[in-house]
Formats: C-alpha cells, sequence, structure tokens
C-alpha cells in the first residue's frame, strides 16, 4: 500500500472521530457501571461519579444544572458511599490510604503508581548526583595526583642513568595502569629516537603491551579501537593479522583504527589492506592514514597500484597522496584518469596533476574541459525539460547535479594557470565571455590570460570591447588587483 | 443538551491529558534516545585525536561568519578569540551590520585594516556592502571584516556567504565564545560520512552569565548566579543533551543554533541563504536546506554535537528574555508554517511523518494547549465544580515529573561533560529544578502566547512571508531574484 499524505491525514482524522465517540459513549456509560470502573475527570467531585453509580442515575435524568454545579449531596455524603469505604474511614492512615487505592478509579490509581514513582525516582535521583558528583570529583584529584606521579616517575626513567633501580609504583590497579599507558603514550608521541624506544621498552618490560592487546581482543568495540590505538602507537606487532580483519569492519571507528594501526605496524607493504577494501574510505580515514605516513617517515614508493582498484574512494586516495607527494611518475597514469566514469576521480586527478605543473597535460585538461561542457549541457537540458521552461538559465539549475562538472571546470582552469601559453589564449576568452559560466571561472580564466605576458594584456583589451559589464568589471579588477 | 455538554467536558479533558501523556511520552524516549547516542558519542571520541585535522592539507576550508551590530564594546576581544581558533584553512569574516556605534573605527584601528579592491558574486542578494578590509599586519591575515548597509542578522550572514569561498561555513553570533578546538570537532563529522552528505552540524551552547572571560576565553566557568539565567542552564541543558541529540540520531533535527553552527556552502546557496524577511532565519535556513535535499532526493544528514563548544550570555531579565522567548516562538511558527507541506508526508521521510508533526504538535502547539487546560480550570474553578483531590493529584504528577526530568539532564550533564565543578552548584541546580515549574515556566507560557498572539496579529510578518511564500512559483521567483547576481566591489573610496 502507498501510504500517501491525504491517507495519513484521513487516518489522523478517522482516530480523532472515533475517540471523541468513545468519549460519548463512555461519559454515557460512565453513569451505569460500578464506580471503581468510573471515568474520572477534573471537573467533577471525587465521590460524584461514585454516588450516580451506586444510584444508578441514567445521564439523561440529570439537569445539566447537576452536570456543572453539582449540589451538596453530590459533594463529599458519607451516607452514599458503599459501607466498606465508610468503615475503612475509622482505619489507621495506610489502611485507609490503602482502601481508597483499592477502590480508586483506574485513571487515579494509574496517577498514584506514577506519583509514588516519581517521587521515589526524584529522590534515587537526589541522591544518584551528589553520589556521582562525590566520587567524580574524588576519582579526577585521584587521576590528577597519579598523572603527576606517572609523570615523574617516568622523567626519573628517562634521564636517571641507573635505569634499573627505577620501580613504578601504584601501577597495580587496572585504573592505574590505564592512567599510565596514556601518559606513556603521550610522551611517546612528543619523543623520538632513544628516548622514545627507552619508553617503548619499559612499556614492554612492565607488561603493559598484555593491556593493550586485551582491549584488541576485546569484544567491545570502543575498547578494540583504543587498544588498535595504543598497539600501533608503541609498535606491538602481534596482533596484526588479527588487526587486519577490522580494516572491512561495519563500524567505521574500528575500521579507521585498524587501518592506522596496518600502516603504522606493517613491514611490507603498509598499505597493503587497501587492496581488498569493501567500505568507501571516507575523507577522515585518508586525513588519517595520510597524518599517519608522514609522522612516521613512512615511505611508500608508488601509489600507482591502488590507481587501478575496484573501489573509487581507494583511487581517490592514492591521487591524492600522489598530488601531496608530488610522485612525478605517476603523470602518465593520472592522465588517463582524467577520463574516468567517475566525476569525484576525475576531480582528484586534476588536483593531482596541478602541482606537478607538467605542460604535457594540457591538451588532455582541454579536451577534459570540452567533455564536463557537455555533461553539463546536459544536465541543464534535463532540467530545462523536467522544469518545463526553456528560458532558464544555466545559472538556475536547481539539483546538486551541476556541481561536480562545474567544480571539475573550475579545477581544469585552476590547474592550467602556470602551463598556459598564448596558445590557449583563445580559449581561455571563450571560457570568459561566456555569461552562463560561473562568475568564479571567468574570473580565474581572466587572471590566466593576464599572466600570460605580453600577449595576455592585448587579449584582455580585446575582450574589453565587449558589451558584457560583468566581464569588463573583472577585467578592470584583474588589472588593478594584478598591478596591485 | 446535557450529553452534548459532557461529551465536550470529555473530549476537552480527555484530550488535554490525552496530549499530556504524548509529549511527556516522547520525553522519556528522546531522554532515553539521547542517553544511548550521546554514549557512543563519549566513547567515539575519548580517545580521538584532532590534531590529525590541525595541520593536514586534507581537510577542508572553513570560513567563520559572525555579523555584528553595535557591538563596539567587546568586539575586539570577540575577533581575537576567533582568531585564535585552532584550524588550518580559515577565515573569518566579521560582517559589520551597519553599526551605529563605533564598532568599525574600533576594528581598523585595531586590527590595522585597509580596504581592499575585491570583486566577488553576490548570490544572494543582499543591502550594499561600503567596503571590504583586510589587515596590513600578516598577523591578522585571516580575517576579513565586510562594512555592509544595516539589513538585519540573515543580511549580514548572507553578505558573508557570499563572500566566502570556503567549503563550509560556520556561522557565529560575534558575542559568542568558543572553546579553541570548537572548528577542528565541528568539521569532523563531515568528513566521516560517505553514503549521506551532512548539509549542517549544530553545536551545544552553555551559557556563559556569571563565568569568567579573559580576552575572549572562558577560564573559569561558574553556575550563573541570577536565577532566571540559572534556569535557563537547566532549560539548554534538558533542550540540547537530551532533545537535539536523540534527533540527531533520528535525523530529525531541524534547528541548529544560531549561536554556532557550520553549513555546507553549496547547498547554502543552492538554496538561495538565509530568508532575510523572517524573524527565526536560522530554523527556517535548516527546514529549508532539508526539504530541498529531501526534494532532489539526496541522502542528507543534519548532525548535532553534544560538546561543550560554544559559551554565550543568556537574558538576565524577564523584559529581555521576554523579548527573545516571543521572538523564538514566532520563529519557529514561520518555519513550520512556510513549509507545511511538510506535515505528515511520507515523501519527506523523518522530516515529514517525525520532526515537523513534532515541532508542530509539541514545540508549538503544547505551549496553547496548556494555556487552553487553565483556561478551561479558571472557568470549572469559577463554576464551583472542580474535584480538587484529583486536581492535586493531577497536579503533583505533573510538577514532579517536570522536576525529575531537569533533575535527569542534570545527571546527563555529570556524566557527560561535568563542567561545573562545585558541589554547590549541583546542588544549587537540584534545587532551581524544584522552583523552575512554578516560579519560571508561568512566563514562559505567557512570552509564548504573546508569541502566538504576535504572529498572528502581525500584519507585516503576514505580509513578508506571503512574498516569500513557498509555492513552487514563488520559490522560483526568489531563486531567480538570487540568481541575478550584482557584483560586490569593495570601493577604496570608503575608508
Amino acid at each position: 500500500m502507498i501510504i500517501t499524505r491525504n491517507k495519513i491525514i484521513l487516518f489522523l482524522v478517522t482516530v480523532f472521530l472515533i475517540a471523541g465517540g468513545g468519549s460519548f459513549a463512555q461519559s454515557t456509560a460512565n453513569a451505569y457501571i460500578p464506580y471503581k470502573y468510573v471515568e474520572i475527570n477534573i471537573s467533577k467531585s471525587f465521590y460524584d461519579f461514585a454516588s450516580e453509580a451506586i444510584r444508578k442515575v441514567p445521564a439523561t435524568d440529570i439537569d445539566i444544572l447537576h452536570v456543572f454545579f453539582p449540589t451538596r449531596n453530590f459533594e463529599l455524603d458519607l451516607s452514599q458511599m458503599p459501607s466498606e469505604t465508610h468503615g475503612e474511614l475509622k482505619q489507621s492512615l495506610w489502611q485507609r490510604a490503602r482502601s481508597i487505592y483499592i477502590h480508586a478509579p483506574l485513571k487515579v490509581k494509574v496517577l498514584l503508581v506514577i506519583l509514588v514513582y516519581l517521587i521515589v525516582s526524584l529522590f534515587v535521583l537526589f541522591v544518584v548526583i551528589l553520589i556521582n558528583r562525590q566520587l567524580k570529583t574524588k576519582k579526577r584529584r585521584r587521576i590528577k595526583e597519579l598523572k603527576q606521579e606517572f609523570q615523574e616517575q617516568i622523567a626519573d626513567f628517562l634521564f636517571n642513568d641507573d635505569v634499573d633501580t627505577i620501580e613504578f609504583k601504584g601501577i597495580n590497579d587496572k585504573m592505574n595502569r590505564q592512567i599510565f599507558i596514556d601518559e606513556l603514550r603521550f610522551l611517546h608521541s612528543n619523543l623520538y629516537g632513544e628516548a622514545a624506544s627507552k619508553l617503548r621498552d619499559m612499556y614492554f618490560n612492565l607488561d603493559l603491551h598484555k593491556d593493550s592487546l586485551k582491549k584488541v581482543y576485546s569484544k567491545r568495540w570502543y575498547l578494540k579501537s583504543k587498544g588498535f590505538k595504543e598497539v600501533a602507537q608503541l609498535d606491538v606487532k602481534d596482533a596484526n593479522d588479527y588487526i587486519s580483519r577490522f580494516v572491512n569492519d561495519k563500524n567505521p571507528i574500528i575500521r579507521v583504527e585498524a587501518q592506522v594501526a596496518l600502516v603504522k605496524l606493517s613491514d611490507e607493504n603498509p598499505l597493503g589492506f587497501l587492496d581488498n577494501l569493501k567500505y568507501t574510505l571516507s575523507d577522515w580515514e585518508m586525513i588519517n592514514i595520510y597524518d599517519t605516513l608522514i609522522y612516521h617517515q613512512i615511505n611508500i614508493d608508488s601509489f600507482e597500484p591502488w590507481l587501478d582498484n575496484q573501489n573509487h574512494s581507494v583511487v581517490v586516495f592514492a591521487l591524492r597522496m600522489i598530488m601531496l607527494f608530488k610522485h612525478v611518475n605517476a603523470i602518465p597514469k593520472v592522465k588517463q584518469l582524467l577520463f574516468h566514469e567517475h566525476p569525484e576521480i576525475r576531480l582528484a586527478a586534476i588536483k593531482a596533476l596541478k602541482p606537478m605543473e607538467s605542460e604535457e597535460c594540457v591538451p588532455e585538461l582541454l579536451q577534459l574541459f570540452k567533455d564536463e561542457t557537455y555533461r553539463l549541457s546536459d544536465i541543464i537540458r534535463q532540467h530545462k525539460e523536467k522544469e518545463k521552461n526553456e528560458k532558464l538559465r544555466r545559472k538556475d539549475v536547481r539539483s546538486l547535479d551541476d556541481l561536480l562538472p562545474r567544480k571539475i571546470r573550475y579545477e581544469i582552469i585552476d590547474a592550467m594557470q602556470n602551463l598556459v601559453s598564448e596558445n590557449e589564449l583563445s580559449f581561455l576568452s571563450y571560457v570568459a565571455k561566456d555569461p552562463d559560466n560561473s562568475f568564479a571561472i571567468r574570473m580565474l580564466a581572466l587572471k590566466t590570460i593576464f599572466s600570460v605576458y605580453p600577449q595576455g594584456n592585448g587579449t584582455l583589451n580585446e575582450l574589453m570591447k565587449e558589451e558584457d559589464a560583468t566581464l569588463k568589471a573583472i577585467i578592470t579588477n584583474v588589472k588593478q588587483t594584478s598591478e596591485l | 443538551m446535557i450529553e452534548f455538554f459532557r461529551t465536550l467536558q470529555y473530549i476537552i479533558e480527555n484530550g488535554i491529558i490525552i496530549f499530556t501523556i504524548f509529549i511527556f511520552g516522547s520525553y522519556v524516549a528522546l531522554a532515553i534516545f539521547s542517553a544511548l547516542s550521546m554514549l557512543q558519542y563519549i566513547r567515539k571520541n575519548s580517545y580521538i585525536d584532532y590534531k590529525v585535522l590541525l595541520s593536514s592539507p586534507l581537510a577542508p576550508s572553513i570560513s567563520v561568519v559572525a555579523p555584528a551590530y553595535n557591538e563596539g564594546k567587546t568586539i575586539i576581544d570577540n575577533i581575537r578569540s576567533l582568531l585564535s581558533l585552532h584550524y588550518n584553512d580559515f577565515e573569518v569574516i566579521i560582517v559589520n551590520d551597519g553599526s551605529k556605534d563605533d564598532s568599525m573605527k574600533k576594528i581598523i584601528k585595531a586590527y590595522d585594516l585597509e580596504p581592499i579592491d575585491v570583486l566577488y558574486e553576490q548570490k544572494v542578494a543582499t543591502k550594499t556592502v561600503k567596503a571590504v578590509y583586510k589587515s596590513k599586519n600578516k598577523a591578522f591575515n585571516k580575517l576579513v571584516v565586510i562594512d555592509k548597509e544595516n539589513g538585519g542578522k540573515a543580511d549580514a550572514l548572507n553578505a558573508g556567504v557570499n563572500f566566502s569561498q570556503k567549503e563550509y561555513i560556520s556561522v557565529v553570533d560575534v558575542d559568542s565564545v568558543l572553546v579553541e578546538d570548537a572548528l577542528l570537532i565541528m568539521a569532523k563529522p563531515f568528513l566521516e560520512e560517505t553514503e549521506r552528505k551532512i548539509i549542517a552540524s549544530g553545536g551545544v551552547i552553555r551559557i556563559a552569565n556569571s563565568c569568567k572571560i579573559e580576552e575572549g576565553r572562558i577560564t573559569e566557568v561558574k553556575l550563573p548566579k541570577k536565577f532566571i539565567p540559572r534556569v535557563q542552564v537547566l532549560e539548554y541543558t534538558r533542550s540540547f543533551l537530551m532533545g537535539r541529540m536523540a534527533w540527531s540520531k533520528l535525523n530529525g533535527l531541524l534547528l541548529v543554533s544560531g549561536a554556532f553552527g557550520m553549513f555546507n556552502r553549496e547547498i547554502v546557496l543552492k538554496v538561495g541563504g538565509y530568508n532575510t524577511n523572517l524573524v527565526g532565519e536560522d530554523m527556517e535556513l535548516i527546514v529549508r536546506m532539508r526539504r530541498y535535499m529531501s526534494e532532489q532526493k539526496e541522502k542528507y544528514r543534519v548532525i548535532y554535537i553534544p560538546d561543550p563548544l560554544c559559551w554565550t550570555e543568556v537574558p538576565a531579565t524577564l523584559k529581555v528574555l521576554g523579548r527573545q522567548r516571543d521572538r523564538w516562538t514566532r520563529g519557529n511558527m514561520e518555519s513550520l508554517f512556510m513549509h507545511f507541506k511538510l506535515f505528515f508526508n511520507p515523501k519527506y521521510k523523518t522530516l515529514g511523518l517525525l520532526g515537523h508533526p513534532y515541532w508542530f504538535f509539541f514545540e508549538w502547539l503544547a505551549p496553547i494547549m496548556e494555556f487552553i487546560g487553565i483556561i478551561y480550570f479558571i472557568i470549572i474553578a469559577v463554576l464551583g465544580i472542580p474535584n480538587w483531590p484529583f486536581f492535586f493529584l493531577l497536579l503533583s504528577v505533573i510538577y514532579l515529573f517536570a522536576v525529575t526530568l531537569s533533575h535527569y539532564a542534570i545527571l546527563f550533564e555529570e556524566l557527560s561533560f561535568h563542567r561545573y565543578n562545585r558541589k554547590r552548584e549541583v546542588i544549587k541546580m537540584l534545587f532551581t529544578a524544584m522552583l523552575e515549574p512554578i516560579f519560571y515556566h508561568p512566563f514562559i507560557l505567557i512570552f509564548s502566547i504573546r508569541g502566538n498572539f504576535k504572529y498572528f496579529i502581525g500584519e507585516k510578518t503576514w505580509g513578508t512571508m506571503d512574498r516569500v511564500g513557498f509555492s513552487d512559483d514563488e520559490q522560483d521567483d526568489k531563486e531567480k531574484e538570487n540568481n541575478n547576481p550584482e557584483i560586490v566591489k569593495g570601493s577604496s573610496q570608503v575608508a
């Protein structure tokens, strides 16, 4: 069944009507049913309905004044109450309360239960918050003291020649060991060379790596991830095979930590896990992997093997690495990817070529610009058909489809900035003149024209003759700001 | 006749009770959801090293846009605070929205600014930009100041959006204080998602009244001394930690606070930027962006970060509080009615089936129902027919529920971010929660009703809304207007 908005509203109206009808039926029935099941509301005295029920007065017989202005006999009139209630009033408070509860209408019963629950939970919350505060303050103070203590001990260990005599106190308990590991990790990440390896030795000597491995093998995702981080930081290679199973875990947090750990711990082919990556590599994962490569000075000879990967995010990652590490040898392969079917890969390929400043790429970039222009035109044509509006301009595209082709076109001009010669001036003029092109790309094209010395200035002067006011304003600005 | 009155009586009374049960039920459900997502968030981010973003060339670029109007007293410190944020590729765009005080003079002097020749596209129409300034001092090269004619906050934000060339826009109230890592923490979720586009993210707003602020930084967190701001600490804790966290998980978040949020710039531009004719431009933008993404059949999310990243001063007097709440109510109503097409519309999924109806019933309708309930009770009290035992029973339950909910919120805060360190502060909060329903909530109800009243009688507001309505034709007209860009030139003549 297709759920439409009208059906939902119809359903709600029906529910409302049924509820209304139900209320009507209930209100009529109230007059006849035993008092403990009687509906109770805020506008009638607690015992009024009970009285009605006992006397079984039909609702239709009650004068309107009896409904809205109850007479004395509707108030708490004990003679109207059932005999057992009457008797119980003389009993103890507890028995009386119990009796009221037992004989109360359902709604009152529910409210009484909720009331008791709320009173108890309020009290419990009050106590829990205060106790938690007490414990937390104590724990914080203890952690602070321990941290300071451990820092001093580790500093002693690092800078005292009499290494063997140092005994680390207070790392017998689980929490303390974790604080110790955290301190050690922090220091290790800020130290190099001998000091760092000394810390690592200590980590093993104190069997702290066993704690980290326990976390690695834990079933809880957050402990596992933390374990991955610790073994990666302190170079524990015992669990590499196990960790490699998690590069395709469905939990992205475990995934990224596993990937980073493998990059750090693998002696051969640190990026080998990319070969069989099933999930899309997120930007966050790419940033972390790149950071690990840089921070630990891990050298990757070539990223080309991943340019053929089936996972498009892996290709994008490889292209980004080629860009950042300026792998000039990869240019021929990257050039091929300019025409890849996936737009993200095309975009990454252009960006990868930019820092290479390779003039041999210009023909391909020009061709790609043409291709992207066709793609963009196609999107606009579809958009016009969909909107049934022939007058729509290219800039009026409402969907997100046009963003990537536009971005790619912009990046092409950006990549060509330092590569163009007078041969490309007519192409750039064409880009700058087209009023349907974005302001940004026109400006970039004109800046690029101006950078071709001295012919560029002549081209700009020619373009100044056009009637397009925007074009003229940009040219004037380009000349002014460039002169500055 | 009698039956008619009895039925009416039952419908009103039972209707209000059923409504209350639903509201309370939703609060409990949201609290449970929030607790689960909070736990996951804290575990997930407990060992994250945000520094990898700080130095990475792969990190996205961000423009921090801060509109300023007559902020002369604090603007210098505020800008310094924004400039000292920890992030690599970012700029701070201060938009002076035609301030009448000496803000501009002060900024020019303090940051050694000069007007620059700059040409950029005005993708969203705004009031005239008089000049764009940058600093001669390289230490402040991340600072851009746009001086424009007064056009309101939304207009100023649009001017910032127009100037920005970065991937993301972070909108900040210039008088808010951000923690140094705010941009790093806020940017991370945008990078993690692969299946869906993150279009916006919002952060928790914490209350800075009575806190010690030095050079635009919070140096000591203190619970507000005055009752009104202190109650708002509870309100914000309930709303942010227990409400929005859950809505983020359900992908039904309709509001990113104007005090601090981050947006995908391309999507903001696609929907035409902020609507300058509304009082609740922040909520409306999110609703419009969400609606746009749904209509384009794009997978998207609006996310929420529970870390206390942004601190701001809240109203300390009833008068100012009243103005704020009245504005909020009208802002909510504008967004809800302007986008009424979403209401129970399965085409918009969570947004249509959950987010919009929830806001409609429980944010907009709840105070109205409460008000009707009070009026109804006054009538029956005057008529002399209230069932006092039942009334007191019901009142006790409602009061205790409200207090318990606040205490849960305090527990949330205690177990998560634990920002108030003194024991007496916690005790004060617990007691404030007990006083809130009696001494604070009635005013909030009055302000909300006043907002409703103003919205419905405010001819000007209705007129403006008609003009920027969201029927397809009107939307197209608006887009055409926005897609007809003017060029903005920072003139060196205006110094």
